[in-house]
């Protein structure tokens, strides 16, 4: 063919078989005269080109392009069938995908006529043509070729690839004897979504050929099998959304039974478990969700023991179906029922678990912490490497402590952005340093670096310490902070006719009132209920200054940890809260019950402080720590989906960390990286030019001593 | 060369892109230099077509950045759908079934999680990858707004997509619209990128510099089915770039586009 004018396509159908298949071994091999027939650009498969004529074609443009193909595979020489270099396996590879691609079209017998060879290649040692010969043998529709599936799957015991090609065959054979095939490669498909895809279609095709048999038979193995599989079953089945099966009305039934007489016995824990997952998979059944998590805790036992085992088991359950999740409905449905109750305390241990294990699982790197750490540090290497020089010393370790804030996110993404500049550097994180201790925990050599709010280092700060602070821009800014209320203490108390139903909780009740208002507000809520804050904060002393300004009732203020505090309020001790905004964006996010008052003014700027020792010791290293302040924004906000998604997982997974070890009173955790930006909103990174911060020496002097007086002895200090 | 430009319609306009290509890097343009002039002495078209194609392969997307800042926000992507179907097959190892099966929930916004997941897994071309946008909205608005009638037949003659046989120019397109986040870089084409592709043509008269930024497509004034003439100015002529391959982001809107006169309201 080469050397006179090459056909073009449409003309296909007048060639004889010999010249298709030149023209298809052609097209197999590249050659250029082929190519040329097809218009081919640089960036496409010649095959592809040919399967959108074989489409277009008649019967007969079919039939020679099929058997174009078929003589191309036979002649190819034994050499070409174990090609040695990529372009070789390329070749062959795309005509198994294009053979893959026509078969489905082809009767029984011609679709029959590549079995020999397929077969071949089914035992071939390179992998991509496994794959592709069991995807097209897959199309044929002879029992020769299901036995062909059927035996490469037993000589090689059952692995995952061919699990999608058996079953589509099988499907086609007989769907309803598909169940067993299913069950069989029920174990390989766990945690494998291409296989999980091949059951589910398998499923469908069964519901599809005979509904009332197929759940039947469903319904009639599920319960034999281990936790695992019939979660992962069940799970798949949900997704297809086949509401009336029966076994939903079983558990519903369960779930709805009084409470007080009936047993819950470990399968009827199960049961109930998988339904309200399966329910929290579907749209519209939020209401069943909570529902079902009620009855389900109100048939916990009493007695210690066995209600520990129970809740060991919803842990393990929580751990099993995070990963397959892409919300958190599960674990929001059973925080919604515990919360607002007085008896929540209680639960709240467990409720902690529970969710430590679901975030932990689901936030578990699918592929090794490594990646996640490579795709971040790699691209702010590249932010850092080249942009500051350091020739000096550099410290071997630096300690920085951890805090149970929305602003760790900061620290965590500094700390990225020194490992990244400073790979050799040993980067230590401290835990327990209390927020307003970060002065004296640096002035006693007990941390090197960290974050803070700059006034309340100084209403706190002794004269005699001497810190250092990158003065410039700060870190962060904040406006104000939320004022959260109990929804049934604010009806009790008139507040509730304002607003119906879900738009309170997107806006603030008092969204564009003067602060006068909302403290005659406050100040008549505080008549009748308590308000938790977090003790030793900024918050503490700017909420006291403003009710005693006003003349309201001080006394009503709880000072707790922020842990505590927010327990207090979601179970209802206290009807008010004000506190940190990742606690706060946690009562929002998790119970209903909680309702934005106002944003209550509160301007705060974040800076970062060091020791002393350490800005003398290694003052090149500080002037690069500066200048690597100014990539937090980049580093925290650029978009790139794989950095984006490496990052948010980091942070998510470190800032649950820090909070499921700060006590044992601590329920928050972070859902996700839109909640921990939703959370940050309020406290945005300053973007600033490079040298625009610069570090110097600090102490609290003059007027800030006067705070410092006031900060110590909190609200009762208007008193003295 | 002058043989190799009298030699057909491969000829004529490789040649005449690239003696205009102004976004061939430094080596493609050597590279070619060095293929047409070895090529010379021999008059021997075939084995010039052979050492072209396979400089061209060597050189994609080597057109540079497209310099938008920022990019357009929607990227738009039209196959032949039974082409799409192949190359699907081919790269990720999985039946033609499973792949229409897919798409076709993709397209109703019926996928199940798990299929989501395993759609997600799968690479969305095996090379880089020719896009669109909506020029007058800078890549704010859906890619194919331009269109006037939902017919296939309309979007391959503005993006030059095969059509020289009426069974292919009926056959259905099914497009993509996604999110340009979800790409590292926009490349400008270059005639390296079009190789054999003879519907390829560099952008002239060159814009300003300043925003000499992608290619445009050619749409068919032949028209085969003579169904646009008179309509000044439609199709339009529509941006074009490369990216380079990807998998099926997250939130990506597939149509199918058939042949049919319907227009739309």
């Amino acid at each position: 063919m080469p050397g006179r004018r090459p056909p073009i396509l449409p003309q296909l159908p007048t060639l004889a078989p010999s010249e298709v298949a030149t023209l298809v071994r052609a097209l197999a091999h590249r050659e250029p005269w082929a190519l040329e027939a097809l218009e081919a650009r640089a960036n496409e498969d010649p095959f592809d080109r040919l399967a959108s004529y074989y489409s277009a074609g008649s019967f007969a443009v079919k039939s020679s392009i099929a058997d174009g193909l078929l003589n191309y595979f036979t002649c190819l020489s034994p050499d070409s069938l174990e090609p040695r270099t990529e372009d070789q396996a390329g070749e062959l590879q795309s005509a198994l995908a294009f053979c893959a691609t026509i078969l489905p079209d082809l009767d029984a017998d011609a679709a029959g006529r590549f079995l020999p060879f397929l077969g071949a290649r089914l035992g071939s040692s390179d992998e991509r043509q496994q794959r592709l010969a069991a995807v097209a043998i897959s199309a044929i529709n002879s029992l020769d070729a299901l036995q062909e599936l059927e035996g490469e799957a037993q000589r090689r015991h059952h692995p995952v690839w061919l699990l999608a090609p058996l079953l589509e065959r099988r499907s086609k054979a007989a769907p309803l004897a598909l169940f067993g095939a299913i069950i069989v490669w029920l174990d390989a498909a766990l945690g494998d979504d291409n296989a999980s895809t091949a059951l589910q279609d398998g499923i469908e095709k069964m519901i599809e050929a005979d509904p009332q048999a197929a759940v039947a038979q469903i319904e009639e193995t599920l319960l034999e099998l281990p936790p695992a599989q019939q979660r992962l079953l069940f799970g798949l089945i949900a997704e297809l959304g086949i509401t009336e099966w029966s076994l939903f009305s079983d558990i519903r039934s369960f779930v709805e039974s009084d409470a007080s007489t009936s047993q819950l016995s470990p399968v009827d824990l199960m049961k109930a478990l998988q339904r309200i997952y399966s329910l929290s998979e579907l749209e519209d059944t939020w209401a069943d969700v909570t529902s079902s998590w009620e009855r389900l805790i109100r048939r916990m036992p009493s007695d210690p023991v066995l209600e520990q085992k129970k809740w060991n088991y919803i842990k393990d359950f929580a751990s099993d179906v995070a990963p397959k999740t892409s919300h958190d409905r599960f674990l929001q449905g059973l925080q919604t029922v515990l919360f607002g109750k007085p008896e929540a305390r209680r639960s709240a241990e467990f409720l902690r678990e529970v969710q430590r294990e679901f975030y932990e699982a689901k936030f578990r790197p699918l592929e090794g912490t490594d990646v996640a750490v490579k795709t971040v540090t790699s691209r702010l290497r590249s932010r850092v490497a080249t942009s500051f020089k350091h020739s000096g010393r550099t410290p071997t370790q630096l300690r920085i402590p951890t805090v149970i804030y929305a602003e760790e996110a900061y620290m965590e993404t500094l700390r990225l952005l020194i490992a990244a500049r400073f790979p050799d550097l040993r980067i230590i994180e401290v835990p327990g340093i209390p927020w307003d201790k970060l002065d004296s925990a640096l002035a006693d050599n007990e941390c090197d670096l960290g974050l803070n709010n700059d006034d309340i280092l100084s209403y706190d700060g002794s004269p005699d310490i001497s810190l250092f602070r990158l003065s410039g821009p700060p870190i962060y800014k904040t406006d104000d902070f939320l004022y959260l209320a109990n929804r049934t203490f604010l009806e009790d108390n008139d507040l509730g006719q304002k607003w119906d139903g879900e738009s309170a909780r997107a806006h603030c009740l008092f969204q564009h009132s003067s602060m006068e208002r909302v403290g005659t507000a406050i100040g008549h809520l505080l008549q009748k209920g308590q308000v938790s804050v977090p003790r030793d904060t900024a918050l503490d002393t700017k909420l006291s200054e403003f009710i005693a300004s006003l003349g309201g009732p001080v006394d009503q203020i709880r000072r707790e940890t922020s842990d505590v505090g927010l327990l207090d309020f979601l179970t209802g001790e206290v009807e008010m809260y004000f506190g940190g905004s990742l606690q706060t964006e946690y009562a929002l996010r998790s119970w209903k019950g909680a309702i934005p008052l106002c944003r209550f003014s509160m301007p705060l700027e974040g800076r970062l402080f060091a020791s002393e020792r350490l800005a003398i010791d290694y003052p090149d290293f500080m002037n690069d720590l500066a200048a690597i302040t100014t990539e937090l924004h980049y580093a925290f906000h650029t978009a790139v989906p794989s950095y984006r998604t490496a990052l948010g997982h980091m942070l998510v997974r470190r800032l649950n960390t820090a909070l499921f070890q700060s006590s044992r009173d601590n329920v928050t955790a972070v859902a996700g990286f839109d909640q921990l930006r939703d959370a940050l909103r309020q406290s945005p990174l300053q973007e600033c030019r490079a040298g625009s911060r610069k570090w110097e020496r600090w102490a609290p002097t003059g007027d800030e001593l006067q705070k410092t007086h006031l900060r110590v002895v909190g609200g009762k200090s208007y008193e003295i | 060369m002058k043989s190799f430009e009298e030699s057909g319609a491969f000829g004529h306009y490789t040649m005449r892109n690239l003696r205009a290509d102004r976004f061939l890097s430094d080596a493609a343009a050597e590279d070619f230099s060095t293929v047409l002039l070895g090529h010379y002495a021999t008059n021997d078209p075939d084995a010039l077509r052979v050492d072209y194609l396979k400089t061209c392969y060597s050189h994609g997307l080597c057109g540079g950045e497209v310099g938008l800042a920022p990019y357009p926000l929607l990227l738009g992507r039209a196959c032949d759908r039974s082409a799409f179907y192949n190359m699907m097959v081919r790269v990720n190892g999985v039946s033609r079934l499973t792949v229409e099966r897919l798409l076709r929930d993709l397209e109703r916004g019926r996928l199940t999680p798990t299929r989501q997941r395993t759609l997600r897994s799968m690479k969305m071309s095996a090379y880089p990858v020719w896009i669109t946008w909506d020029r007058p909205s800078g890549g704010m608005n859906p890619p194919f707004s331009f269109l006037r009638s939902n017919s296939s037949y309309d979007l391959r003659c503005a993006l030059g997509l095969p059509i020289d046989a009426s069974v292919v120019s009926r056959r259905p397109v099914i497009t993509f619209e996604y999110k340009s986040v979800y790409v590292s870089y926009l490349f400008r084409p270059t005639t390296a990128d079009a190789a054999s592709f003879t519907r390829f043509a560099v952008r002239q008269p060159p814009p300003p510099p300043d925003s000499d930024w992608f290619g445009l497509t050619v749409p068919w004034q032949d028209d085969p089915d003579n169904r646009l003439g008179g309509k000044s100015g439609y199709p339009p002529k529509l941006p074009e770039a490369l990216h380079e391959p990807i998998r099926f982001p997250p939130d990506v809107k597939c149509e199918t586009y058939y042949h049919m006169h319907k227009a739309l309201p």
